[in-house]
């Protein structure tokens, strides 16, 4: 085994590669935030000295007026809420369902065989134009999660069943050594083996499921921040939208942040 | 079993039987004929190695005797049963250690004890027992990416013995290990499943480990595999205790049986 353990005493040479390392990083920080800096500091710019027109960009000083505005009636809470809800259940759901499916086509490669071509042409379907049907069949809520549900549902089939097929064979075969049937092989080799692969699903599903909401927002809803984005334009409130977008890009953040943690916690 | 109260010997089923055993493969490219014809017996608390050109059937051999795969015609038997499926009796050694990383040492040599439901108080005593003994102790609790690819081997043997099986099958199991570590290694394994009592089956293409492991080498043909000889390995220039893998590997017959097999192995048919 090689030891990698640090020198006790780092070396002078050790110390000015560190001090390097630290202001590359440093840099990349003072980048990050004159980007930032720089793309505010024009759209406020720009529009107020008549070089675009403010009525279809807005302003971030009009933005964060209008995100105050929402603050004051009182409705953004509801709203954030509201959507948050949507993307919480429709993804749990997909996730849930989608695991439950490929767990049972791992079990059954007959079934596979005869579902995989309907997988395929179901996953690569936009699911987006289903919107209208959805809304027709389950109403203006209902439609909201199925969207979401399927826009994510499918991608989740696809990604562990592919992920449970590229199990390593020779783990498989060993516990075939020691006894083990299907469903052994499965809790024992199958699922703890494609922790990875569950993370890399359940990263992509958070953002596909925001996508399915506000989409189905868009066509019917009473609340939501899909459905603040569709309001604010029709009454060409762009501060209304922008400050939207805004808060929707905090929370993909925050959700990125929160899988993240997660991933951290389960693939120790 | 053995009859001593009537001072007649019964007559005791060999611990190994392979009784005019033929295996074909089938697959969408068509048929394959992989073992002919193959009969012979392994003794209780015997070592063998099985020899022969790569496609030659010999891990297949161990794939009927594990219960992964059943024969097309003939019987494989242990103690004069035929082999129904995989049984704890019966512990194999793959190529891969295919530890699994997301378990520790320890838990890894408690896979089987759970796939088989068994006392599990009991096998993680017997599993840190063996452990230890096989010089893990001190790294029950680490990952397989801590350790070197020797002690992923001997931990490899720790998962299977802790089955406590009395017959072993080898495939290849050193073949992934650099030439020190699989010369010391195999010449641990071996003393362990000697001092053991176990019977073992070792398959390799490698002649010398072949010879220095076993009391029989069996030499199989190219496919379909067909048992071509079987040559007993005993070192009479070595004195009546038959020394470690590495010892013998000096003798005098040593070079004989090597040219031998290695004459045997090149010639076809």
């Amino acid at each position: 085994m090689a030891d990698t353990t640090p020198n006790a005493t780092p070396s002078v040479a050790y110390q000015n590669w560190a001090a390097r390392q630290g202001r590359a990083r440093r840099k990349v920080i003072v980048g990050r935030l004159l980007l930032l800096l720089g793309f505010l500091a024009l759209w406020e710019y720009a529009p107020r000295n008549g070089m675009v027109n403010p009525m279809l960009t807005s302003y971030p000083s009009a933005v964060w007026d209008g995100f105050w505005d929402l603050i004051a009636q009182g409705k953004l809470g509801l709203h954030i809420g509201v959507t948050l809800m949507e993307v919480m259940i429709s993804f749990a759901i997909a996730m849930i369902l989608g695991t439950v499916i490929a767990i049972c086509l791992w079990l059954s490669p007959m079934l596979e065989r005869v579902l995989d071509p309907f997988l395929v042409v179901l996953n690569a379907l936009p699911k987006i134009a289903l919107v209208p049907i959805f809304y027709i069949w389950l109403g203006p809520t209902g439609s909201i999660y199925a969207v979401a549900i399927a826009v994510a549902l499918f991608i989740t089939i696809l990604m562990l069943y592919t992920g449970f097929n590229q199990s390593d064979p020779n783990k498989i075969k060993l516990a075939k050594t020691l006894g083990a049937g299907q469903v052994q092989i499965l809790t024992k080799v199958i699922l703890p083996g494609n922790v990875h692969t569950f993370m890399a699903t359940l990263k992509a599903n958070v953002g596909l499921s925001l996508v399915g909401v506000i989409v189905g927002e868009f066509q019917a809803s009473k609340a939501g921040l899909g459905y603040l984005i569709v309001y604010g334009s029709q009454i060409f409130r762009m501060d209304m939208v922008m400050a939207a977008i805004v808060i929707l890009s905090l929370i993909s953040v925050g959700i990125y942040l929160v899988v993240q943690k997660a991933e951290a916690l389960l693939t120790r | 079993m053995t009859g001593d109260t009537t001072g007649r010997p019964l007559a005791v089923p060999p611990k190994i039987e392979f009784r005019n055993v033929e295996l074909h493969y089938f697959s969408t490219k068509g048929e394959t004929h992989a073992v002919s014809d193959m009969n012979f017996t392994v003794n209780k608390g015997e070592f063998i190695s099985i020899v022969g050109q790569s496609g030659c059937g010999k891990s297949t051999l161990l794939s009927l005797l594990c219960g992964l795969m059943q024969t097309t015609s003939g019987q494989v038997l242990i103690d004069g049963k035929p082999v129904k499926g995989p049984s704890p009796q019966v512990g194999f050694m793959l190529q891969h250690d295919s530890l699994f990383e997301w378990r520790t040492i320890l838990e890894n040599a408690l896979l089987g004890p759970e796939i088989r439901g068994m006392d599990m108080p009991a096998a993680r005593a017997r599993a840190e027992r063996i452990l230890t003994n096989y010089g893990l102790g001190q790294f029950l609790h680490h990952r397989p990416t801590q350790l070197s690819g020797g002690m992923r081997q001997r931990a490899a043997l720790g998962r299977t013995m802790c089955m406590e099986p009395d017959i072993l099958l080898l495939d290849e199991p050193f073949s992934a290990l650099d030439f020190q570590t699989r010369m010391s290694i195999s010449e641990e394994i071996g003393e362990i499943i000697r001092r053991e009592g176990k019977t073992a089956i070792l398959v390799t293409h490698d002649i010398p480990e072949a010879i220095a492991m076993a009391d029989r080498v069996i030499v199989l043909s190219p496919r379909p595999g067909r048992l071509k000889n079987i040559h007993e390995i005993t070192f009479p220039s070595l004195g009546e205790v038959r020394p470690g893998c590495m010892a013998v590997r000096d003798a005098e017959e040593f070079k004989d049986y090597f040219h031998t097999i290695w004459t045997e192995m090149e010639s076809d048919g």
